[in-house]
């Protein structure tokens, strides 16, 4: 009898579509010492018509590729924060006003028409508090987009919540988030960053760790194949290390981890690796579903003092002059944002036929080697973080997508004696929950 | 010997990489075994056709699925001691599956199927086949009938939206117990391996095992109305090798559970 109930209790607390990623390797491996610190000017890019004609295959180098090799490059810990749910626009679109005049400006005459073809234009958000979470999976960010003219947010945002759409166009400043239009202003500012897909999470963070979406379109409750080649395969191919940071769900549960799972830890091992020096080689960090990932209906301002609080550990690392954090967002909500995505390279060999770019979402490079008060607008999307990577530990290319990729080369700069500090931040903004 | 033959209607519930899934179809069946005149032969099969639907758990909200299901496999053994209950056997089995299940306002040309979560296994035109040949002992008298077998056999998938062409090379064991029209109960379990398919562009190796169970029974009444219920359960394992760092992985694919309930009506008058 204390069997079968045992029995009936594992039947209903096992996830039955559980499925085994064969990464236990990864908790007994070492991270390698960080060796000499090195510098070096970045090669002039030679290579930048090839990857637009994405000449390169799965498997490249990023020596074949970007004309650069790792041996230049202090960075031996890369830190990828990858929030939720904002669009460009919408979370730093005011930057071009706020010291970053090469930041491209939201065009005066920008709208978005509501349902009765009104024109919507860009308002400042009245809280940092929004309360609704417009439909932003594959159908709905085409609606979003629509075609290139990017005047479906607003209609997109009407049909799938119970408001009429218009908050899509708020808008931040940096009164409302102080410390992320710091972090925007002070390090380099990618106004030309993509979403690798038209679509939602799961999707989207997949080309982070595929370089494909590997079959997943919408996020709920689809996973990719776990014998997908992954950047956690190749990092451990080649000695290094890496590993999922979260109290919530790591990586936003887009591969259904666990916190029992190889390779998973809590914040506070994050903080403790940070001040002790003992960072793996590449930390993916993800905040508490909707309340630190700023993911709608998250208090935005709550997700900026939690980047805050881990911001503050890493310039006080022993690690921190080997250190490169890449803020970004996983993809844009469904928040307005007015360029339009452009193509990128097939996903070659996986078999996704997507192509298609999904609306701008920021990313910023936060490290003492990141150029200062410097706009980017080489266009890219998550996998150049995984190029990136892959040029630090010479890992090769997952798939089409990141070997044609640019690694966020622009945004670094790595000349010998440059000065590394950095300057004090602000605190992060408080009371816009209204 | 033991023979339902009839309308049906089934109802399912499972799990498997693409999503939980609740279906249920409905349609015409004949299956059974039977003995020929000198107990040296030995005939099973099943063959349906039905209009399957139901849902699938891979997307908020659930997918719908709709589209006719057909289903045929047929064994025939020989018994090489036919006046004696107990007796050597051996069978040759082929079997052939297909589905084309739909969503609505869906086309199912890959490229629309890839615009979705993935229904392979489920959803989307799906095709399967296999040969088998069976080794064992039969049991039979003038009421039940017994067999027993290893048997060997090449499991064949036709390719999906996200699913490459798949064979696997299988090895199984199987024993079926029937009643002359009264029960049915039968379980096999099987161990397949796949050819090694290389990706030279990134530099790997996998190999696909499959491990699997499955068991049924069917209830056949006086009336020759028959209920039935089976279980079955699949994993697929892939051994992942890097040929340039020789670095491995074994992963596993989330498995494959499912439970379907089975009622059936004759349609023909009973002749007995």
């Amino acid at each position: 009898m204390r069997r079968t109930w045992l029995l009936l209790l594992c039947a209903c607390a096992c996830d039955p579509q559980k499925a085994e990623w064969g990464l236990d390797l990864i908790d007994t491996m070492k991270t390698p010492d960080d060796g000499p610190l090195a510098c070096g000017a970045v090669p002039t890019d030679v290579n930048a018509g090839d990857r637009a004609s994405c000449m390169f295959p799965a498997g490249s180098h990023a020596s074949e590729t970007l004309g650069q090799t790792s041996s230049g490059i202090p960075i031996r810990h890369v830190i990828i924060l990858m929030k939720e749910n904002r669009s460009f626009d919408h979370l730093l679109g005011k930057l071009h006003d706020r010291g970053m005049p090469d930041i491209e400006a939201v065009p005066d005459d920008y709208s978005n028409p509501d349902a009765n073809g009104n024109p919507v234009f860009p308002t400042h958000a009245t809280t940092t508090c929004i309360s609704f979470d417009p439909g932003h999976q594959f159908d709905s960010v085409a609606t979003c987009i629509d075609n290139g003219k990017m005047d479906g947010f607003v209609f997109n945002a009407a049909q799938t919540t119970t408001s009429d759409g218009s908050f899509v166009m708020n808008y931040y400043t940096d009164a409302d988030l102080p410390f992320y239009y710091w972090l925007a202003t002070h390090f380099a500012t990618s106004d030309r960053h993509f979403a690798p897909m038209a679509s939602g999470t799961f999707a989207n963070r997949d080309f982070m760790m595929f370089g494909t979406n590997a079959g997943v379109v919408d996020t709920g409750l689809a996973y990719p194949p776990p014998s997908t080649p992954s950047i956690f395969q190749t990092i451990m191919n080649a000695g290094f290390t890496w590993a999922a940071y979260s109290d919530g769900e790591a990586l936003s549960g887009a591969l259904d981890w666990s916190p029992s799972d190889p390779g998973v830890r809590t914040l506070d091992k994050l903080f403790d690796d940070l001040d002790k020096g003992t960072l793996p080689n590449v930390a993916f960090v993800d905040g508490i579903e909707d309340v630190e990932d700023d993911h709608p209906v998250a208090d935005i301002q709550r997700g900026e003092a939690w980047l805050k609080t881990i911001y503050d550990h890493a310039v006080k690392s022993p690690e921190w002059n080997r250190t490169a954090m890449i803020w970004t967002y996983d993809e844009a909500g469904a928040f307005a944002d007015h360029v339009a995505p452009p193509n990128a390279c097939r996903a070659l060999p996986s078999a996704s036929p997507f192509t298609e770019m999904g609306p701008r979402v920021p990313l910023v490079v936060i490290s003492p080697w990141a150029k200062r008060n410097y706009a980017s607008h080489v266009v890219h999307d998550h996998t150049a973080i995984v190029r990136l990577v892959e040029l630090l530990f010479d890992l090769p290319a997952l798939t089409g997508r990141d070997a044609n990729s640019d690694g966020l080369l622009d945004m670094f700069d790595f000349s010998c004696g440059r000065d590394l500090t950095v300057q004090p931040a602000p605190e992060a903004g408080t009371g816009g929950c209204k | 010997m033991t023979v339902s033959r009839g309308a049906f209607v089934d109802a399912s519930i499972g799990t498997s990489p693409a999503g939980d899934a609740i279906m249920g179809e409905v349609g015409i069946e004949s299956a059974g075994i039977r003995a020929f005149p000198g107990r040296r032969w030995i005939m099973q099969w099943d063959v349906a056709v039905a209009l399957k639907g139901g849902v699938l758990g891979n997307t908020h909200p659930y997918l719908g699925l709709f589209g006719p299901h057909m289903l045929a496999w047929t064994e025939v053994g020989v018994r090489f001691r036919p006046n004696r209950s107990w007796s050597p056997y051996l069978g040759a089995q082929i079997a052939g599956e297909a589905q084309v299940l739909s969503h609505p306002g869906t086309a199912l040309a890959v490229s629309e199927l890839q615009s979705l979560n993935p229904v392979d296994g489920t959803g989307g035109a799906t095709a399967h086949g296999g040969f088998r040949i069976a080794a064992g002992t039969s049991y039979l008298d003038e009421t039940r009938s017994l067999l027993v077998d290893v048997f060997v056999e090449e499991a064949l998938g036709a390719p999906q939206a996200n699913t490459l062409a798949s064979t696997f090379t299988e090895i199984g064991i199987a024993a079926r117990f029937d009643v002359w029209r009264s029960l049915e109960f039968s379980v096999e379990g099987i161990f397949g391996l796949a050819p090694t398919r290389d990706d030279a562009l990134r530099g790997t190796t996998d190999q696909t095992t499959r491990v699997g169970g499955a068991a049924t029974f069917r209830k056949i009444f006086a009336n020759r109305m028959w209920f039935g219920a089976s279980v079955f359960v699949e994993r697929d394992s892939d051994h992942v090798v890097y040929t340039a760092s020789n670095a491995t992985y074994d992963t596993a694919n989330a498995p494959s559970l499912g439970v379907t309930l089975l009622f059936g009506i004759p349609l023909t008058r009973n002749k007995r």
